[in-house]
């Protein structure tokens, strides 16, 4: 994932927003929307705490995936970073930035307070003793190998799925839409995507536990 | 191997891996869950999926989501500190602005522009090979 950006005033040259968005016909979603529904969470309103959530979940999850590289970890931090615009919306000021970028911030911070945690967790020893070099955050080893395995196993997986059948999933699972609405992206009937779908997940239960079992 | 699922699937095996993968609507999902209470071969199957799911964690694709929703979770945590009601989601409304292919190779996607202060919040992506 490419973090979201917030450029910079690039001299004569204007925006890079301008840049790559000139001559765009298509509007845009206003930062007003995202600002207002700061402003609604501020003043106690649940139901924009979720619009936020619809609106930015994936990308917090994303963010802290790739730094926690623990999906049980990342998805309780993600959590905690909804709850925490909850209680802080009211300090979000948009002199300091987006919306998006303040919510990001609070994600990427949690993320690597949780490394530091257990690094220091890890080294609360009798015998410890401070480490000279510059800390590095880096995942606990345990975790990124898991998550290196598990990556490697998918990605073995995969290659057993259809393309229709890995576009299936993909348009389901990661656009988040119905098998209803899959089918109308795609422009396929609704039983062809729930087929698609079973048959998809079984091959992949299939391949996962063949793999496991020659490891 | 024998199990279970080697036996004839339940009638509503394709309602449950929508429901593992979360793409029934509200109204299906409860079906699908008051279903699964009372059939043990779904239950089965189900049990089975969750791993599968859990492990999109690892999918190669930019944009993760979690493999359960957090949202019931979080209006729970919300509640047992307001002490009211958990609040539960609308259905969805936030359409996701599209993809558009900027110059070769390079696509992005513009969550929001804020004309006042000169700035955006997007996502860029970078096709293999584009500097």
């Amino acid at each position: 994932m490419d973090a979201p950006r917030t450029p910079e005033p690039e001299g004569s040259a204007g925006f890079l927003g301008d840049v790559l968005y000139a001559g765009r016909a298509k509007p845009s979603v206003p930062e007003s929307e995202w600002v207002a529904l700061v402003q609604m969470i501020a003043v106690g309103d649940q139901v924009a705490l979720h619009a936020m959530y619809e609106r930015a979940h994936r990308l917090v999850f994303t963010l802290i995936v790739r730094i926690v590289a623990n999906r049980e970890t990342a998805e309780e931090l993600t959590l905690d970073v909804f709850h925490e615009v909850w209680r802080r919306a009211a300090d979000y000021d948009a002199a300091n930035g987006t919306v998006l970028g303040w919510i990001l911030n609070q994600a990427r911070s949690r993320a690597l307070d949780r490394l530091r945690f257990d690094r220091r967790k890890k080294r609360v020893q009798p015998d410890d003793v401070e480490d000279p070099l510059p800390v590095i955050e880096v995942p606990d080893p345990s975790d990124l190998a898991a998550f290196r395995e598990q990556s490697r196993a998918l990605r073995c997986a995969l290659s057993v799925l259809t393309p229709e059948e890995r576009t299936t999933i993909e348009t389901a699972f990661f656009a988040e839409l119905t098998h209803a609405e899959a089918a109308m992206r795609l422009n396929q009937p609704l039983g062809t995507v729930k087929t698609r779908i079973r048959s998809a997940l079984h091959k992949l239960r299939q391949a996962l536990a063949g793999g496991a079992s020659e490891s | 191997m024998n199990s279970d699922l080697d036996a004839k699937p339940c009638r509503h095996s394709a309602q449950v891996c929508a429901y593992a993968m979360q793409a029934l609507p509200a109204g299906e999902a409860a079906a699908v869950e008051a279903h699964v209470a009372s059939c043990s071969r779904c239950q089965r199957e189900l049990e089975t999926l969750r791993p599968i799911v859990d492990s999109f964690v690892s999918w190669p694709t930019d944009l993760l989501r979690p493999s359960s929703s957090l949202q019931g979770r979080l209006a729970s945590r919300i509640a047992a500190e307001t002490g009211g009601d958990p609040v539960m989601p609308p259905a969805r409304q936030w359409i996701v602005p599209e993809w558009e292919e900027v110059a070769p190779g390079i696509s992005c996607q513009l969550l929001a522009t804020d004309t006042e202060r000169h700035r955006v919040s997007m996502l860029v992506r970078l096709m293999p090979g584009v500097a």
